[in-house]
């Protein structure tokens, strides 16, 4: 602790006479960006954003480690650094039971010994339904969790699922003798504990430090973690202008672009940093990021939006939009923009195109599935097909319906409106492409950035022509029942936003979710036919997974990157000054 | 009260004179300013581009809107083709600049002069007639000068999501008391000077008074601060877009084409270079204009 | 002295009101459902959700709202030894039901803005005097200072201007004025970033405290550089403001009769430009001065985002961005009330510099 505290004192002293050493001459701080907001949640049931969910990461444990190369649940014992706790774990033959087997020398750092109390104390609470938790996944399948002892955990489920395994695992543990004593058995106070903002009671690799407002947010070293921990903290500081904050790293002011959570390196310089990080004058690592831009197309009425199914799971008439309802419509649109032209505008072709649900990062994307190409012939012909008809030789009036068009009024323009959130450069430069390219064909698009507050509400609402947005951190399954399935078809909440409805589909995302013994090759091909049959139908329009690029000055030593996994050694790392 | 129409044509013709010659005055001081016209003269040159904008265009063969980033992207400038170069879509640099120009002008004068409009009628009509309410006026004229304009339209902006008429429509609202409560100060004290006080003894209208007597007095006041106030709000709009609040892409603005093109700033550095330049221009010309025209007003300030 | 600045505040009573009225009207206004917006988490309950609207009371009539925004609801119920029951002697009180639903309110825990409670941040779940005080030695720091830098290069180029109206000096100081006004702030800010701060490494490229673990900020003057370059891009507008407004006021007092007289007196050139021109040159430079100290923290709001200083204006446009409406208010409201004050200050200043001006 002495120690701790002269480097404090040196940091203070050397901060006073050059500011640009103190960042180098730290003795082993990493010091990170956040181009976000503070974080203000750190509970791991309610953390939100990603500077949030980085801090998790580093200061709760979990129910077992991941393997960094896969991103597969791992047991724990073998030569990682994570604070998993389970040791084994087995499944009963019906899928419906699984018991773990934990560790017993995790502690947390007030010196009470993590257990299997703690995690049932978490997973209740998130059952409760009383918190704010997103992290409600786990609850479709999971009866009850009970605690035998304090390193057996005994989990039943309510229907055999091949993604509980990972859904377990979605939040951080918390420490069940210092907060329950705080909720006076009302599990909605969780939303306000005062821990939630300072949480001094954890069991990872770090404490937590001090967060001051709009500057930075500190981790220090945890002292009692099961092995020795290099670095004597992590500070994330707090740049609001991402611009500032690449040259705060250029000139070595900090070690890293971005947080554990997040790579930064905008797409424009990341040729930049190639050539730099080449030429020796830092660290780069790079991967394919499972963020995923796409376009829904609402196949239903967006003027009388309904559920896909009543109370009792009969489908419902949702009626179907005048363009998008027609297949051949939607095809048509995915042929007639230029990838190419998309990816180089919108991600300065630091991206890959995808074809199907999923980015090629993913288990269960196949990559073996053709994308759509740039073809405006083949998208006139299929609109021809479809009834839509260049009806005046001009190419700057729209397209019209005739009396071929499956649901359009014979007569209507084919104009449609695309809606994005504001704020992000790289939705609005693809949506200024596709509403160019599509405008040379005859299609009319009325390109309008919303907030994003008000665009959620168009989006579950089911109100819109197109929509485009992005999914981040998918999860590693593939399974993807809420979005393409009618369950998930909810107005007001569902993540089927775009009414899509295929039985089959429907039939494979089941069976692969409840596949018997949830063998991995098994699912793998039942999510590869469903990737074909998406591709095809084209509920959503797949545009490209993005490039991401983790930057680290040269003095971060042994530094262990993976795709999502920034800092799979945190406790090996040094910082040398 | 007998009236005396030469009287009353006397004393107006007089006044009349007095403020045209005025103002004639002031104009021939203006234009031998030579600073001052050369400021009137760039703006006028860069507004009628922009007015024409859709002409030039069609000379140059280039579409402000024709994406093409495989091929033509961050081009520089002088490139074949693109005079001004092309963004990080490969759309023309310098027609997109125009089109730009077209709204962020418009946002500046429109909101500007109509801002004036109202303050003026509103300043006049309270500062003359006084009563309840000028009191009323004045409270709400206190009220929104104690929050800063800026702050006022953050708020107001992330409760709306602005686009050109809404952002004008708010400039508006925010704006006009500057002008109004300098002209119900000029007015307040017109109001009370003799050749007022005899045109109201011989029986002229109040409407006739605030028109004729008064208007053309407060003039000069009016129009030095216009050239200001536009000048301020075509930098309030950069200021917004800066935050992510301004005029919402596709319409392009010179304030949202500037801090969205920051991230370029390494790779097509004139894509920061001229949005920056035409608004530091057209705000430097305005605020020169305003101080040309005080001093052409106001003589004794000057020499 | 005193009635009069008693008066002033009187008279800023209503101005106070406005401002209050205006403020929760916009937020009145703003379109959504304020629960979805504070809560969004698709899986909230609907007994929860009607919970909420009930304790943040969203269904009642605007003059409702309001009143309980300024006045709390705590009183809703007498209880005067906080005992949990309200007391026999008030129990006409006690039966208050102001949004007319015939169920008397329960008493909150709301002491309304009139009593200093702005209430608690949605977003950081703190009350919002706690993030606001916060705030406030950031923005003082960096806010004196460019005001500082201000007056002391903006008062004297102004009177030298005056002084030597016409000369090399005087015409570049002018020009510079208005140029600095018209730059967009945050891309001079900017520039001045990536000119003094990575080419030349002068400075830091933003921040305000430096760096470590325990987020402790030493004295300022161990940490001056990361205040320079915000401050002189603040200043500068006001710098501008400071010279143009000292010019023009010299010139007026150069000209007038009693500098001549000082001059026929025998006064030396110098004596009569520092001792009579300068002192009544500062009379219109004394109203200049309480809006702009009230505006300087809202023009830090870009220039703060700029160099991640952690001042007012940031937190008030995290906030807005977020939504985060007790925040927003809170600080328009500390603002204003700001604002008010120093203009009744500049007004106090002017009867001290200017004898000739009676209080009235």
């Amino acid at each position: 602790m002495h120690k701790l505290m002269r480097i404090i004192f040196l940091v203070l002293f050397v901060a006073s006479f050059g500011f640009a050493a103190s960042a180098q001459e730290g003795g082993g701080i990493l010091i990170g960006t956040n181009f976000g907001g503070d974080p203000t949640n750190m509970n791991p049931l309610i953390s939100n954003n990603t500077v949030e969910l980085a801090l998790n990461e580093f200061l709760f444990p979990s129910l077992y480690n991941i393997d960094p190369e896969t991103r597969a649940p791992m047991k724990a014992g073998r030569n990682d650094q994570d604070n998993g706790l389970a040791l084994d774990w087995t499944i009963s033959d019906d899928g419906l039971v699984y018991t773990f087997t934990l560790r017993d020398d995790l502690t947390w750092n007030d010196g009470a010994p993590v257990t299997a109390f703690d995690y049932k104390f978490t997973f209740d609470a998130l059952a409760s339904g009383e918190t704010s938790s997103p992290r409600t996944d786990v609850l479709q399948s999971v009866e009850s969790v009970e605690a035998v002892d304090a390193t057996t955990l005994v989990v039943t489920l309510k229907l055999a699922s091949c993604r509980v395994i990972e859904e377990l695992d979605d939040f951080g543990i918390l420490p069940q003798h210092i907060i329950e004593p705080m909720l006076d058995g009302n599990y909605a106070e969780i939303d306000n504990l005062e821990y939630n903002k300072n949480p001094n009671v954890t069991a990872g690799v770090f404490n937590f430090g001090a967060l001051v407002p709009d500057q930075q947010t500190s981790l220090i070293r945890n002292e009692n973690y099961w092995m020795d921990v290099s670095p004597e903290g992590y500070i994330i500081r707090n740049v609001p202008d991402q611009i500032v904050g690449i040259e705060q790293f250029l000139v070595g002011e900090v070690n890293s672009v971005g947080t554990a959570g997040s790579a930064s390196v905008p797409a424009v310089q990341m040729q930049d940093f190639r050539d730099r990080a080449e030429a020796g004058e830092f660290q780069i690592y790079e991967y394919v990021d499972d963020g995923l831009t796409f376009v829904g197309f609402n196949l239903a009425d967006r003027g009388n939006p309904v559920n896909g199914n009543d109370d009792d799971g009969n489908p419902m008439d949702q009626g179907k939009h005048p363009l998008f309802g027609d297949v051949r419509v939607r095809q048509a649109v995915a042929q007639a923009v230029n990838y190419t032209d998309i990816i180089e505008g919108a991600a300065e072709g630091e991206a890959v195109q995808v074809n199907s649900f999923g980015t090629p990062a993913l288990w269960g994307y196949d990559s073996s599935i053709e994308p759509w190409e740039y073809n405006p012939e083949a998208a006139l012909a299929l609109l021809a097909e479809a009834g839509f008809v260049d009806d005046d030789d001009d190419p700057s009036s729209p397209l019209v319906a005739t009396e071929d068009a499956l649901y359009a009024e014979p007569g209507t323009p084919f104009a449609f409106e695309l809606l994005t959130n504001s704020g992000n450069l790289v939705r609005e430069a693809a949506g200024t492409v596709i509403q160019d390219q599509l405008g040379q064909i005859g299609i009319e698009v009325d390109f309008q950035t919303q907030e994003f507050g008000a665009l959620v509400q168009f989006l579950l609402g089911q109100d819109f022509d197109a929509i485009m947005i992005g999914f981040t951190n998918l999860d590693q399954d593939t399974d993807a029942r809420n979005v393409f399935t009618p369950v998930g078809d909810l107005v007001g909440g569902g993540f089927n936003f775009v009414s899509y409805r295929n039985d089959r589909v429907t039939e494979l995302y089941d069976e692969a979710l409840a596949l018997p013994g949830c063998s991995f090759e098994g699912r793998q091909a039942l999510y590869h036919e469903i990737s074909r049959i998406l591709h095809e139908d084209l509920p959503w329009w797949w545009l490209f997974a993005p490039f991401s690029m983790y930057a680290e000055a040269n003095s971060v030593q042994n530094w262990m990157p993976y795709a999502e996994i920034r800092y799979a050694n945190m406790a090996d790392i040094a910082i040398s000054p | 009260m007998l009236k005396s129409k030469t009287g009353v044509s006397t004393i107006e013709a007089d006044q009349m004179l007095r403020s045209r010659s005025l103002s004639q005055l002031a104009l021939i001081r203006l234009a031998s300013d030579k600073l001052s016209m050369a400021a009137i003269a760039v703006l006028l040159l860069l507004t009628l581009l922009s007015v024409g904008a859709p002409l030039i265009t069609s000379i140059l063969g280039v579409d402000p809107n024709t994406t093409n980033a495989a091929e033509a992207k961050h081009l520089p400038v002088f490139s074949a083709g693109h005079i001004l170069g092309t963004d990080n879509l490969g759309r023309d640099h310098l027609s997109r600049l125009l089109y730009a120009g077209q709204v962020s002008l418009l946002i500046g004068f429109l909101s500007g002069t109509l801002a004036l409009v109202v303050g003026v009628t509103l300043g006049i009509l309270t500062g003359y007639l006084g009563g309840i309410l000028d009191d009323i006026l004045y409270w709400i004229i206190t009220t929104l000068n104690s929050i800063p304009v800026l702050v006022l339209l953050i708020v107001i902006s992330t409760i709306f999501q602005p686009d050109a008429g809404t952002l004008i429509f708010s400039l508006v609202l925010l704006i006009w008391t500057l002008t109004c409560r300098l002209v119900r100060g000029e007015t307040l004290s017109i109001r009370s000077r003799e050749y007022i006080v005899s045109a109201k003894a011989i029986g002229a209208s109040d409407a006739r008074i605030m028109l004729v007597h008064i208007l053309p007095n407060i003039f000069s006041v009016t129009i030095i601060n216009l050239a200001i106030i536009i000048g301020n709000v075509i930098l309030i709009e950069s200021a917004l877009s800066f935050l992510g609040l301004g005029v919402q892409p596709p319409t392009a603005t010179w304030g949202n084409m500037l801090s969205k093109s920051r991230e370029f700033f390494k790779v097509a550095p004139h894509l920061v270079f001229f949005p920056g330049v035409l608004i530091s221009t057209v705000v430097l010309c305005l605020y020169i204009i305003g101080d040309g025209l005080r001093d052409a007003f106001d003589p004794t300030a000057k020499d | 002295m005193l009635k009069y600045i008693i008066r002033r505040l009187v008279q800023s009573i209503p101005i106070f009101f406005g401002i209050t009225l205006l403020s929760y009207f916009l937020l009145w206004l703003a379109p959504g459902d304020p629960i979805i917006r504070l809560y969004f988490a698709p899986n909230i309950k609907a007994e929860r959700r009607a919970e909420l609207r009930a304790q943040l009371g969203v269904d009642d009539p605007f003059h409702i709202q309001y009143l309980r925004w300024l006045t709390g609801d705590d009183w809703l119920r007498w209880d005067s030894d906080s005992d949990g029951i309200a007391d026999q002697a008030f129990e006409l009180f006690t039966q208050l039901d102001t949004n007319g639903d015939g169920i008397p309110e329960l008493p909150g825990s709301n002491y309304g803005i009139l009593r200093g409670d702005f209430g608690d941040s949605f977003v950081r779940k703190k009350p919002v005097m706690e993030i606001i005080a916060a705030a406030i030695p950031a923005t003082l720091e960096l806010s004196i200072t460019a005001l500082f830098l201000a007056m002391v290069l903006g008062i004297p180029i102004g009177v030298i201007s005056a002084v030597k109206k016409g000369s090399l000096f005087d015409n570049v100081a002018r020009v510079l004025a208005v140029v600095i006004n018209a730059v967009p702030n945050f891309w001079l800010g900017l520039i001045l970033i990536l000119i003094f701060g990575v080419y030349l490494g002068f400075v830091p490229l933003g921040g305000r405290c430096g760096l470590t673990l325990t987020g402790e900020c030493p004295p300022i003057l161990q940490r001056w550089q990361y205040l320079v370059l915000p401050a002189i891009v603040l200043a500068g507008a006001d710098l501008a403001n400071f010279s143009r407004y000292l010019r023009t006021s010299t010139l007026e007092v150069l000209s007038q009769d009693y500098i001549r007289t000082a001059k026929a007196k025998g006064l030396s050139q110098r004596q009569i430009d520092f001792r009579h021109a300068f002192r009544n040159a500062l009379i219109p430079f004394a109203t200049l001065l309480g809006p702009i100290l009230t505006n300087l923290w809202a023009g830090a709001t870009v220039i703060e985002t700029v160099f991640a200083w952690p001042g007012l204006g940031r937190v008030f446009f995290n906030a807005a961005i977020q939504q985060d409406y007790p925040v927003v208010m809170g600080i328009v409201i500390i603002s204003a009330i700001a604002t008010i004050l120093g203009l009744m200050l500049s007004d106090i200043l002017y009867v001290i510099i200017d004898p000739r001006i009676r209080l009235t």
